[in-house]
């Protein structure tokens, strides 16, 4: 009885030691930044603190690539939620030939190192489509591509915790099966659509090696303008408010679809 | 509207090399309440599910009324159907999901308020109105379900085993739920089970499956007392099969059976001869000790010895050897307080019900 007790006692503070450092380790990079980015003090902890890198007229570097991430971010996660939904229902609820390969061949491009990718699309940009490489459908055709897995994954997870009585129950109230789908099932997969599409969004908006690659100077990502400025000077306060800026841009848009997503599927989004 | 009649004709699925139905014909009056009954893959829910629409037949057809409903898709059919697990959508709340169907069907917002309230009543969901799925218990979402599948006012109602997901209590619960909104709409309904006392005490009419087949079709006493198969007899209720031989066959349709250690004189059963192997069942509720009353009034009547006795509350659960076979035998009454008591090495059992089957069990 008291050791039964006592290794409950033991086992929650083990997940709370556990919890708590894991929660440590994730948030110190930001915590390193704002350092940083408020001093330039080599000292820890720094003896002063100094607001004026947030100053946005002197970030050029975030006022050029902004708006492109925020694009690329846009447009890649509303490619995927047109492209993952039905491949995602395709995959999980469909018997065809060739059901198991389609599934694996969606883990290809982040099975392959992202450079190899990078240079045989490089390459076949080169060949056959020139035009691409610097362009903003350049960097989102492999961005869509690297992403597509996490989406899909996201979507499936939810597709196969649905039960598919919901829309056969639909269908016999007098539903299409069209109608069934959009009204019945996606909905219930929701939650899914929501972490793919904020999953989708982060890694987007902060791509790194599809803009580093294939987007020229044209088009880049904030995150490869600040790692172009950081081979160039090392990590000052003004690349670390930059990097600082991006990351709460997008946590605001993660956090506003969030909500918004809770809002309209009451009872499923927690 | 009033429930349609359906009729099912020689009706057969494969999947594969495997025949899931297997040429089944059996007709449901209007209003009539059908329980197909039967074990885990004997084709109740393919039937159930041919006749919504969800799968296609190899072969047969399938009439609503004098409508051929064979190819008509699922969602031009107007059929009710309940899941076997609660399909309460998720994202809406109760009276949304009540009045799913007829917001399909662009009934007017009166009439859908009316029509929701109304089968809020009938499956007694009140208070509940503004709840989602996560929020009621099994056996509240199910009836939801009920209710969602009523309120367009199909013809028929296609239930697929709806208590089996719920606790024991709950399934009580919905059990008379079913039979009440049964008694009030006069709704044709069919039941998948495999829960012969869901069967016995909700059906008017028991389709007995087994392996894709019809095993056994008739009234539950019917299916109950004379069960025609040994799977019928020990599928439907508890029961003792005991191996016998036919010994003679009698002009006035009797025939002496040798079982149990003793000559039994039964009625006989055609194509019988002497030799033939039967089985008897005698259900363990049938079986009487008896105790100082007359024999005289079982005309079967048999000796054994007290092998094992549990308590189970309502009844007193004895083994008895006749015979070097053993009978299970339900005391009921005050007679299982004194056989407790008394605990008796030998006893005399009786019963008037005894079937045989023709076949080794």
């Amino acid at each position: 009885m008291w050791g039964s007790r006592w290794t409950v006692l033991v086992g929650r503070r083990l997940i709370q030691v556990y919890a708590i450092t894991a929660a440590l380790i994730l948030a110190y990079p930001t915590v390193q930044l704002f350092i940083v980015a408020a001093s330039d003090d080599i000292v820890f902890p720094p003896r002063y603190f100094s607001f004026t890198a947030f100053n946005l007229d002197k970030l050029p570097t975030l006022l050029e690539t902004m708006p492109f991430s925020i694009a690329l971010g846009l447009a890649t996660t509303g490619v995927l939620l047109a492209l993952a939904i039905p491949t995602s229902y395709a995959t999980q609820r469909m018997q065809f030939r060739g059901r198991a390969l389609a599934s694996a061949a969606i883990f290809l491009p982040v099975i392959i190192p992202g450079v190899g990718y990078m240079v045989a699309l490089g390459t076949a940009y080169i060949l056959v489509f020139p035009d691409l490489i610097g362009s903003f459908a350049g960097v989102l055709l492999p961005t869509v591509i690297f992403n597509l897995v996490w989406m899909v994954r996201a979507v499936q997870s939810s597709l196969s915790v649905t039960d598919p009585a919901y829309e056969d129950a639909a269908l016999m109230l007098g539903a299409s099966r069209i109608r069934a789908f959009f009204t019945v099932t996606l909905p219930a997969i929701a939650p899914g659509i929501a972490v793919g599409a904020m999953i989708t969004f982060a890694n987007s908006t902060t791509a790194f090696t599809a803009p580093y690659f294939l987007g020229r100077t044209t088009a880049l990502t904030t995150t490869v303008g600040i790692f172009n400025e950081l081979s160039r000077n090392s990590l000052i306060p003004r690349l670390a408010a930059e990097a600082l800026i991006v990351e709460l841009i997008v946590m605001s848009f993660v956090v506003a679809a969030y909500l918004m997503a809770r809002k309209r599927f009451r009872g499923l989004i927690i | 509207m009033p429930g349609a009649s359906l009729r099912i004709e020689h009706l057969t699925k494969r999947f594969g090399a495997v025949a899931a139905v297997d040429d089944v014909s059996f007709d449901v009056a209007a209003g009539q309440f059908v329980v197909l009954l039967g074990p885990s893959g004997s084709g109740k829910t393919t039937i159930l599910r041919m006749v919504a629409g969800l799968e296609v037949p190899t072969s047969g057809r399938i009439w609503f009324g004098d409508r051929d409903a064979t190819r008509t898709p699922a969602h031009k059919r107007g059929v009710g159907y309940v899941f076997q697990r609660p399909s309460m959508f998720p994202h809406y709340t109760v009276r949304e999901n009540i009045g799913w169907g007829l917001k399909l069907r662009k009934m007017p917002r009166a009439e859908i308020e009316r029509r929701v309230t109304a089968m809020i009543d009938l499956v007694q969901l009140h208070g509940l109105d503004d709840r989602y799925a996560t929020q009621l218990s099994g056996g509240q979402a199910q009836r939801v379900v009920i209710a969602r599948a009523l309120a367009p006012d199909p013809p028929i109602l296609l239930l697929d085993e709806p208590l089996s997901a719920l606790d024991a209590k709950l399934r009580d619960e919905l059990k008379d739920v079913i039979a009440d909104v049964q008694r009030r709409t006069r709704k044709t309904m069919v039941m998948v089970t495999h829960d012969q006392r869901e069967a016995l005490s909700l059906a008017a009419k028991v389709v007995v499956m087994d392996l894709g087949r019809i095993a056994q079709l008739g009234s539950p006493a019917d299916v109950y007392r004379h069960p025609a198969t040994a799977f019928v007899a020990s599928f439907v209720g508890n029961t003792n099969l005991v191996h016998g031989t036919v010994t003679t066959v009698l002009a006035n349709r009797r025939m002496t059976v040798r079982a149990l250690g003793q000559e039994i004189d039964v009625r006989s059963e055609d194509g019988l001869t002497p030799g033939d192997a039967v089985s008897l069942s005698l259900r363990p509720d049938d079986l009487e000790v008896i105790e100082g009353r007359d024999r005289s009034a079982f005309p079967y009547v048999f000796e054994g010895h007290v092998r094992n006795v549990v308590f189970i509350g309502g009844i007193l659960q004895m083994e008895v050897d006749v015979a070097g076979e053993l009978l299970r035998v339900h005391a009921a009454g005050r007679a299982r307080f004194s056989l407790m008591q008394e605990a008796p090495e030998t006893v005399v059992i009786g019963t008037s019900e005894l079937v045989v089957i023709p076949g080794a069990t």
